[in-house]
């Protein structure tokens, strides 16, 4: 019973290797006489965020969502059809996808755990914040970018993937903990914390760095937070733009322009 | 290159180097190839192309972008839960949008494929009479043909579900459809009371790699034909087409053998046709006209030969191109189509002033748009360029949503090639492309003028593009060309060598042939192709030209003034001819007769009225 991601990050082994890597975390950290930055930033987590980034017209499309004229000749002649058919230029990543959440990713929705509402900007200029409330028992977090984290355990297709690397929503914070603990040293100061949750690049070649949110099934407008983004230039955009506002106001999600 | 665009987010990339651009010049970052599609997350139209650049990439993502922005707006206009004002400003940034970016064609398309919803409000219409006109006319044409769109989307709905059991791929093969603008192309058929069978059969050819496609749109578009097929009592089985009898009997018999019995004797014409068997292709043809005239109206017969004539100016054959386009004038003096087919055959055969009369008839008809048409491409044979462009032009901007106003705008892209204006001319044919990315024609014309401006590698490339969108024989002939040009012989003999076997008669092929052979020293190989080209293509003067210039390779020079001398009285308007025998004279060192020549040729395209 439950969703599949969920119930596959509840897995009695998966829960005793995370409690495992977070008493070593601890250790760690005592260690480092840094223990009250570690508590500190695992309390700071508990109240992150998922927060995924979509560019104007896909988030257009997500707040008209149910308005039969965009359904009627919008959604349905652009299904995605054809982008999941034609898609071998993103074969890395779905096939990664698949070995760590095996026949059932297709239906998960990815975005970042975040403690400042900005997410990864480049993937998308609108960062939407999802209402907690209305994901935490279908979500789940995931250690990092599953193609990286094949690569760094030598999970190869068909192997079953290491435990104690994913964990409930109820969990994250645990988590990113064990992820992050040797991040954290007794210098490190709250405001810092948002940073060490998601890294961004600060190469062009080097990687992001982020704790993977999986919500399983459809988001339905009405999961909306907030939405963070930038005033477009040109005219039709701009009145999507406009448009999305209202929207969000309907909704009773908020939103800053920057 | 192959990059990945999506015109709903506004951004594109290259899958190798993955590297992200976006529309709204947002620095370009440089990704891990396992990151790219996070970045096209929620985009649903997301798709791969192939460019020469990443500029041309930028172009094709923005003209996606205006599409999918025009359709939204558009859409948000007939929203009756939205303010007054909010609408009027979306149907505003619509009219910016096909002005700006040519979306019409678009929008057409996409609305063609579903009835509006019943929550559509168009009671917000006539405010855009003075304002958006281009929006409106989009518009009034969907609203005209809601009746027409619902039985199509019906048909096409149920058929789809029958045939695809998967629903990934049901959808896929939808938008496939509606990308081709198949829908709109069946609504513009019914509304205008024209065959669909050529658009049928199109459509099977573009889609044949796909399994149960056929299936698909013969079953989804049976009940459309059938009001236009032999529809008499039953009849005994026939195989041969060669007895008239038997097939006279085919065409009482049920629906479905009739049509393969048209189908073996279109075969069997074809069959002919490459052969140049004129007689025995006439024969069949003649058979098919009585065999149609048992059941069919005139205007079906007139469409047979129509579509005959056509056929044959494809196969080479120019005589029975004029011929059949002539006899269907006369069996459908009504359909402005029939008189269209006649104009270009004239027009092919440089036989002007005849032209001129189809084309009068064609636009008394309502065909103003390929009489236009048809009144510049003979401006552009007769060396006047600046005037065809103006008329090219024109008759564009006046028919912006006519489906074949891609012809048109091709020929002001032509124009610009024949003055040497090519990147310009490049120019526009890379925003046609955007436009219309399934035409192979405007890929293939986008491809000659990389050639012109010395760019093989990307004149190869985009005519492989063409012939994944379309008939294989212009783009072949062009990639042997830029082969040659690029003296590449083998890789061009072998491409010619290829259309040849195809289209025997096609006299780009031969004459293309017949100058490697040129280039190689081969000579005799040489005049053999252009004497066959020629023979083959009675009305065309450009084999006559290779045929001289091989002549004169040959120093044969009396031969080759003879002929020459015959080919100009043959063809009074060509200019090359003229130009060639002038030098001709004058390599010969008769000066006075070559100057005589020149005036001449000076003389004959003085301008005429037309």
């Amino acid at each position: 019973v439950g969703f599949p991601n969920v119930r596959r990050a509840d897995r009695p082994e998966e829960v005793k290797q995370l409690e495992v890597r977070l008493a070593v975390a601890y250790q760690a950290a005592e260690a480092k006489k840094s223990t009250d930055q570690l508590k500190a930033f695992q309390t700071a987590v508990e109240t992150s965020e998922a927060v995924m980034n979509r560019s104007l017209g896909a988030l257009h499309s997500w707040v008209s969502e149910g308005g039969p004229l965009l359904v009627t000749f919008h959604s349905q002649v652009r299904s995605g059809a054809r982008l999941f058919l034609d898609n071998q230029w993103d074969e890395q990543r779905t096939s990664a996808e698949n070995t760590i959440s095996p026949g059932y990713y297709e239906n998960l929705n990815l975005s970042a755990l975040c403690l400042d509402r900005q997410g990864m900007q480049h993937y998308g200029p609108y960062s939407v914040t999802l209402k907690t409330s209305l994901i935490a028992l279908r979500t789940s977090v995931f250690e990092e970018n599953p193609f990286l984290f094949n690569r760094r355990h030598t999970v190869i297709s068909g192997d079953r993937c290491p435990p104690g690397f994913r964990a409930s929503w109820q969990n994250r914070a645990s988590l990113a903990a064990c992820k992050l603990g040797s991040k954290i040293n007794q210098n490190t100061t709250n405001g810092e914390f948002p940073g060490i949750l998601l890294h961004k690049a600060a190469t062009l070649t080097s990687e992001d760095d982020f704790v993977e949110v999986h919500t399983y099934g459809p988001l339905h407008q009405r999961t909306i937070q907030h939405v963070r983004g930038p005033i477009p230039r040109k005219r039709s955009d701009r009145a999507l733009w406009n448009q999305i506002k209202r929207r969000l106001k309907v909704l009773g999600a908020s939103r800053d322009e920057v | 290159m192959e990059v990945v665009i999506s015109g709903q987010a506004g951004i594109y990339a290259s899958v190798k180097p993955p590297v992200l651009y976006s529309l709204d010049n947002r620095e370009a970052i440089s990704l891990k190839t396992h990151n790219l599609g996070l970045a096209f997350q929620g985009c649903n139209d997301a798709k791969r192309v192939q460019v020469d650049t990443i500029d041309q990439a930028r172009e094709v993502c923005e003209a996606s972008w205006a599409n999918d922005r025009s359709l939204r707006c558009i859409l948000m206009f007939l929203d009756s839960s939205e303010v007054a004002d909010d609408r009027l400003e979306f149907a505003e940034c619509v009219e910016e949008l096909i002005s700006d970016f040519s979306t019409g064609a678009f929008l057409l398309n996409q609305l063609s494929c579903s009835p509006l919803p019943p929550s559509a409000d168009l009671g917000m219409l006539d405010r855009l009479q003075e304002s958006c006109p281009q929006t409106l006319a989009v518009l009034h044409q969907i609203v005209r043909d809601q009746p027409i769109i619902e039985g199509v989307s019906e048909a096409l709905q149920s058929k789809l579900k029958e045939v695809f059991e998967d629903g990934r791929q049901r959808s896929s093969f939808f938008e496939l459809l509606v990308d081709v603008g198949a829908s709109r192309g069946l609504v513009d058929a019914i509304r205008d009371n024209s065959n669909i069978d050529m658009l049928v059969m199109r459509w099977i050819g573009q889609f044949r790699h796909i399994e149960g496609a056929r299936r698909l749109i013969e079953s989804w578009t049976a009940g459309m034909r059938s009001k236009k097929r032999i529809n008499v009592p039953s009849a005994p089985d026939t195989e041969e087409f060669e007895d008239f009898e038997s097939s006279r009997q085919a065409a009482a018999g049920s629906g479905r053998r009739a049509f393969e019995q048209a189908m073996k004797q279109q075969a069997a014409i074809v069959s002919k046709l490459k052969s140049r068997d004129l007689d025995g292709a006439r024969r069949f043809v003649d058979d098919l006209i009585a065999t149609q005239k048992v059941s069919s109206s005139p205007e079906h017969i007139g469409k047979s030969l129509s579509n005959l004539s056509h056929e044959a100016k494809e196969l080479g054959v120019p005589e029975l191109h004029i011929e059949w386009a002539e006899e269907a004038v006369k069996a459908n003096p009504s359909d402005p189509i029939t008189f269209s087919h006649l104009s270009d055959a004239l027009i092919s055969a440089f036989r002007f002033n005849e032209a001129f009369a189809a084309i009068e008839s064609m636009e008394s008809l309502g065909a103003s748009l390929a009489a236009a048409s048809a009144r510049a491409r003979i401006l552009r044979m007769t060396g006047r360029f600046e005037e065809a462009r103006v008329v090219y032009l024109a008759a564009a901007q006046s028919n912006p949503f006519d489906p074949t106003v891609t012809y048109v705008l091709q020929g002001a892209a032509e124009v610009l090639r024949d003055m040497s204006r090519y990147e310009e001319s490049l120019s526009e044919y890379t925003k046609l492309t955007e436009t219309y990315p399934l035409e192979g024609s405007i890929w293939a014309g986008r491809a000659s003028v990389l050639m012109d401006l010395g760019r093989f590698d990307e004149a190869i490339s985009t005519f492989r593009i063409s012939e994944t969108h379309g008939s294989a024989r212009v783009p072949k002939n062009g990639r042997a060309t830029a082969y040659k040009r690029r003296g590449e012989l083998t890789k061009a003999l072998k491409l010619y060598d290829e259309v040849v076997r195809e289209f025997p008669n096609d006299p780009v092929a031969l004459c293309g042939r017949a100058e490697v052979y040129r280039d190689q020293g081969n000579l005799d190989a040489a005049l053999i192709d252009f004497r066959i080209a020629v023979e083959r293509s009675p009305f065309t003067p450009t084999p006559i030209m290779g045929l001289v210039e091989t002549l004169i390779d040959l120093r044969r020079f009396n031969e080759a003034i003879d002929l020459i001398n015959k080919a100009v009285q043959q063809f009074p308007l060509h200019a090359g001819l003229a130009s060639l025998r002038a030098g001709l004279l004058s390599r010969q060192s008769k000066f006075e007769d070559a100057l005589a020549a020149y005036d001449d040729l000076i003389g004959q395209f003085a301008p005429i009225e037309v």
